[in-house]
Formats: structure tokens, sequence, C-alpha cells
């Protein structure tokens, strides 16, 4: 569909964001990779304030990173001319978290959607832009457009109202979505519908989407097919395919997630670790951040040197990557000499 | 070395209830006047009992009564709700004088707030006087509380509040000095919860207590209220729209759609054979994280509007299962045998046999 061959619609390289601070600097994300493909889907999950949403935004343009390289189709788009800036703006859209904020509560939904197909001359007219609009309704599950084009956002519910937000980010056909906790204020019976309109809109419309969310659950369920990154404090800890990532994680920072996460099942959910395993529940302060590995004052698995060297994101298997001591190093023994006898 | 009390079975809570409810509620009705001088039942013929230490789950999507239910048992609803009939009946303890929670005065009521009942917010933030240190806060729910006769000791408040901090993993001298914004949001919850324990209530109404929060801080405040119900022995009443939390802390569930229980049973009839349609769906629409990937159904449509209900049962318009019986007129309650022994299972579905609870999974990738 898209003419960019292997190159990815979005790549980070060594990306890093400080914040230059009263207090000093706060390293929000360090020297995070990753690629979003057409059609594909990369999940970015973690607490609050380890840089995911930072990384959306700088993947989004929002932001500019003070070190490394955002780039869209090859080019970085920081040194883009102002006609490609554009393309790559129209090209990546956002969908925020709260519905409730995002859309003008003056514009009513067709108001919404048509004024940037009449901005970018994808319309010709106003009764085209209409037409349009009608379309996109359609597109995000609110039928019949008719019932809703005309209506203002507090007249609709938030599964409504992040539906038009989605609707309007569609309006510029792009090729990737960036979808910020897009799911986390609707309930739980409406998200799924959410979820399942998003994964049609990657499978027929071809678009790629950068996921961020802070619930395992919703990772897999969604990001299955794709890739999911863990962030713990401005880091990528681990990356690799969801299924994997999910099933099996290496890191614990990972384990000590999907061990917090709550089960619909009251048998299964009582088998979890409490505090998800991890020594403490305490998550250090940016500007003071632990020596070594970041997350060894939380760690089961802390080993002596842990809080001296810093570990490096490093391949333990095809596409999977950890940045752990323990762990990296127990695997990559596995694959290197597997007759050794393995710890844990 | 306190790793199992999450997990210990829920077979010792499930014995036969005997003794009596500390909370008992009948028929309640929680009406709120519109601004066209029509009312509007939030809460619509609700009846249940809370026993020691039990945890009832009332569970369901936004708009369907939760929150007003909760606010409508303490007494604490905005200026145009009101209830205009049905019963509160609150029991200290098994024996002892019951009190008609409908009958208390506004100086009795301030009295029992906090003392007997406690409710913990979803929003710690608002919860607390921005402008007044959390240790002030604290001693002034104490002082409000001082039996008659008897003087407000300061050196004693604070040494109260500042045990109740430390029995919630916080550090006294970080926190009683400080003003509300000054805490973490898994802090002021914390804080929030302690503040509800300090006098000892027998029951603890809890509106979504976790829903801002990181997952792991949402683990650490979860596995906290086991352990302090455990305990200090007080039931309490979670109101959630996350099913899996439910699972987590619940030996009860109730699900509410459209200001009614329409099912209440125990925690694993609930999940593992509910028999209303709409909780059945609520259930297959969480997705889980352990193992493969399953087929996840929304439910289609949204909640009916309470001041324009449908006619007969109100899930009809959005259940499969929907007969022109179901429309014709509203399902009575029906109880039906439990799987868990001596615990009872009541629902408001007259197709209830034909609901087959069955989560598929779906091989990808």
């Amino acid at each position: 569909m898209l003419e960019s061959g292997d190159t990815p619609l979005l790549r980070m390289t060594h990306v890093d964001q400080t914040f230059k601070t009263k207090k000093g600097d706060v390293p929000a994300v360090q020297d995070v990779n990753f690629e979003v493909g057409p059609g594909q889907v990369l999940c970015l999950v973690g607490e609050s304030g380890c840089g995911k949403t930072t990384s959306a935004r700088m993947a989004g343009g929002l932001l500019k990173p003070t070190g490394g390289e955002v780039a869209y189709l090859g080019k970085n788009i920081w040194d883009m001319d102002s006609k490609e800036f554009i393309d790559y703006r129209r090209s990546v859209q956002y969908v925020h978290q709260d519905p409730y904020a995002s859309l003008n509560p003056i514009r009513s939904v067709a108001a919404t959607l048509t004024a940037p197909l009449l901005k970018h001359g994808l319309a010709k007219n106003r009764h085209e832009a209409w037409e349009q609009a009608a379309e996109l309704c359609r597109r995000v599950d609110l039928t019949p457009p008719e019932a809703y084009l005309s209506k203002f956002p507090h007249q609709l519910s938030g599964g409504q109202r992040q539906r038009v937000a989605v609707a309007r980010a569609l309006t510029l056909n792009p090729k990737l979505i960036i979808a910020d906790e897009s799911t986390s204020m609707l309930d739980v019976s409406i998200r799924v519908g959410m979820l399942k309109m998003l994964g049609k809109l990657r499978d027929e419309l071809n678009v790629g989407f950068l996921f961020i969310t802070h619930d395992l659950a919703i990772a897999k369920y969604f990001g299955w097919s794709g890739k999911t990154a863990v962030m713990y404090l401005g880091k990528v800890v681990e990356i690799g395919p969801t299924p994997e990532v999910i099933n099996n994680p290496q890191h614990p920072y990972t384990r000590a997630l999907l061990n917090a996460v709550p089960e619909p099942d009251p048998d299964l959910t009582r088998t979890k670790l409490p505090n998800g395993g991890l020594r403490s529940s305490e998550i250090p302060n940016l500007r003071e951040l632990p020596t070594g590995c970041t997350f060894h004052p939380r760690c089961p698995l802390f080993e002596a040197g842990c809080d001296k060297v810093v570990p490096i994101l490093a391949e333990i298997g095809p596409n999977r990557e950890v940045a752990c001591h323990v762990t990296g190093r127990d695997t990559r023994s596995q694959t290197d000499s597997p007759t050794r006898e393995l710890a844990g | 070395m306190s790793d199992t009390s999450v997990a210990s079975p829920s077979s010792t809570r499930t014995a036969k209830r005997t003794d009596e409810p500390v909370l008992s509620v009948r028929d309640l009705v929680v009406q709120y006047r519109t601004g066209s001088g029509t009312t509007v039942d939030a809460v619509n013929s609700v009846s249940f009992d809370l026993y020691p230490n039990q945890a009832l789950a009332l569970v369901g999507e936004s708009g369907c009564g939760k929150t007003t239910l909760g606010l409508g048992l303490l007494r604490l609803l905005p200026r145009l709700g009101h209830i205009p009939s049905g019963s509160i009946t609150y029991r200290r303890q098994p024996g002892a004088t019951p009190i008609d929670v409908l009958k208390l005065n506004s100086r009795q009521l301030r009295r029992w707030r906090w003392a007997e009942a406690a409710m913990v917010f979803q929003g710690a933030q608002s919860a607390f006087n921005p402008v007044i240190t959390i240790g002030d806060q604290m001693a002034d729910t104490l002082k409000a509380h001082v039996r008659e006769g008897e003087r407000y000791n300061k050196k004693e408040g604070i040494q109260r509040a500042g045990d109740m901090l430390k029995r919630v993993r916080l550090d006294p001298s970080r926190v009683l000095g400080s003003y509300p914004h000054e805490l973490s949001g898994g802090m002021r919850q914390r804080t929030l919860i302690a503040m509800s324990l300090l006098l000892d209530p027998r029951f603890l109404v809890l509106d979504e207590p976790t829903t801002a929060l990181d997952i792991l801080t949402q683990r650490g405040i979860v596995d906290l209220l086991a352990e302090l119900r455990e305990e200090r022995g007080f039931a309490m009443i979670f109101i959630s729209h996350d099913l899996a939390l439910a699972a987590e802390l619940a030996d009860r569930v109730a699900t509410m759609y459209a200001g009614q229980i329409i099912e209440r049973g125990s925690l694993h009839d609930i999940f593992y054979e509910p028999r209303h349609p709409y909780t059945s769906g609520l259930i297959n629409a969480v997705p889980p994280v352990v193992g493969d990937l399953p087929e996840l159904a929304s439910i289609p449509g949204s909640p009916p509007s309470l001041a324009n209900l449908p006619v007969g049962c109100s899930f009809a318009p959005r259940c499969s299962y929907a007969t022109p019986e179901c429309r014709a007129a509203e399902p009575p309650e029906e109880t039906i045998e439990a799987r868990d022994q001596g615990q009872s299972h009541e629902v408001r579905c007259i197709h209830w046999r034909e609901v087959h609870h069955e989560r598929k999974v779906i091989a990808r990738a």
C-alpha cells in the first residue's frame, strides 16, 4: 500500500529528552529506539512518569528531542522543509486520553470533522466535506452518521466522544496513529468495542499504531500481533513481540507489572504476589536516579554489582531485547552453552 | 511472610450465615429531582445484607447508580437527591441495637459517620481540604468524635493519627505536617484510608479507590485493603467498574444496571456462573493478562437514560436473549441454586437458565 519499502513509517533512534527545571535537569527519556511500520502496532507500557507520553509527543512532532533522531519515512522530521513537515503532520495523528478535553465544546461533530478536510483541500466544498465526515462516522461505528454529525460533544457519551476524536484523526488519511491512553477513560464494556474498531482501521486501512497504555492487558489485547516495549524511568527495559513479552517476560520490572494486574478470575487473581513481588513500591525521583541499574532498589533479583553498572538493552533472542544483568545473563548463557546449569 | 494473606481461600468466609448483618438495606429508592420538576429513580428498590468482615463489590457501567447507592447508604447525597422509601438498618455488632439510619437527625448522623461508617472517595485529591495539613485534618476528625464528657487530648490524637498512618505504611513524620498536594496519588489514597479507619468504623464504602492510580500503586492499595479487613474485621462495599478488581477484593458481588441490582451472589458464582446476560457480558469484556488471547465482546449499545427507562427489563434493548416477554414486564428477582454452599444467588432475568457463560480463546500469531 505504501511505497516505503523497507523504511519504517516512524523510527526513533537514540532519542533523549531532558527537561531543564529550576531544581535541575530531568532526564525524562534516555536513548529510546523503536520503529513502527505500516499496519504494525507498537505498545509502550509503563507506570506514570516512565516517559511513555514524552516519547509519544516526540514521535508526534509535538516536542523536539534533546538528542537522537525522530525520522518519518527515513527523514529526520526536524530537518524537513515545510512541505515535508506538513506531509508528516498530516500522516501522523494523535488521539489523546481525555475526550472531554480534546474536543472543542462549541463545535459540532460535523464542524470538528469538516474543518481539517476543507483546510487541507481534501474536500472541494462543504457538501463534499459533509459526505466525507459522514463516511468517517461510519468508519468509527457512529451510525447512522446523521444522528451524530449535528451533535455537540456534551451531548455524547465518553465512548462516542472518543470515537469522534478517532474520526478526526482519520480525516487526513493518516499512516500512523499515536494513541495515548486512548481507552483508559472508557468503561470496560465500551473499551473492547473501541479496541476492535481501532484494530479494524489497522487491518483495513493499514494504519500503523503507536499505542500507549499503562494496562498490560490492553496492550496484550490490542498489540498481540505487534511489539511491546516496557519503559521504566525514561528507558526501554524490555522490547519484543507482544505474546513473548507478556507470556514470557524477562525483565523483573515487566514481571512485576504483570504480577500486579488484577485478573477477571477470582482464583487466578489471588495467586498473584503482593506488591507485584517488588522489594519497594516507591518510584525513584527522576532527578536523583539510582546508580547502576535504575531498577535495583525495587528489584527482587538484585545482585551485587547491579547498583554499579548500567545494564544495556541487549538482544536475548530473535527480536527480543532486555536490559538486565541477571536475567539477561541467564538467557544469553542458555543460548550460548546449553549444557551449563541454570540458576532459577 | 504475608504473601498468603491475600490468597486466603474464600471458603473460610462462605459458611452459612447465621449471624446478623452489619448493614441491612431493603427496597431502597434514591431519587434525583431534575430541572424540569420531575424526578428520576437513580437507585430503584435495592435490597441486600452486608455481614461483618464481608466485602461486597458493586459493579456496573457508569451511570448505573453505584455511586449514588454508596452515597445514599451514608446519607451523603447531593442536595437534589433524596430517599423517598426503603430502609437502611445498621448494627455495630451482632446482637447490638439496630439503628435506623434514615431516622438519624443531622447531629446523630455526623457522629455516626466516621465512627460507624466511612467513605473513601475516588479522587483523594478532592476529599481533603487543600489548605489544612493532613495532621490537622485527622485531628479534626478525632476532635469531632470525642465522647460526651471527655476532653480531646491533642497529644493522644496525634499519636493515634500517626499510628494509623504507620499502619498504612506511611511515615507519619513526613505525612502529618504535609498539605494534600505535597503527597503523591498513592500516598493520598493511603492517607484517606488511614483517616477513614481512624475511629474504627464497622463498614467502609470505597468508591473506585484505585481508579486514577498506577498499576503497582493500585496493587499496593488492594493488598493493604485486604490486609486491613482481615485484621480489623470491618465490612466493605467496594464500588468499581473494573471487574478484575472485584475479583481481587470481594467475596460477594452485586451487578447494577439502571439503578437496580440485577444479580448478586458469591464471588465464584458471579464470575464462573453468571446468570444475567449483563453480568456475563461485563466479564467477557475484561481482557485477562495471563494465558492465550480470548475473544472479547463489548456489550452493544449504551445504558438507558434513567429518565426514560424502557418498559419491562431495562437491559432488554441490548440483550441477545431478549424476547417479547422481557419487554412486557419487569423480571422479578429469582433465587437460584448457588455453587457455593450456603450462599444465595439472586438474578433478575427470566432467561437465566439459558445464559451460558464461557470465554472463547482464539489462537492467533
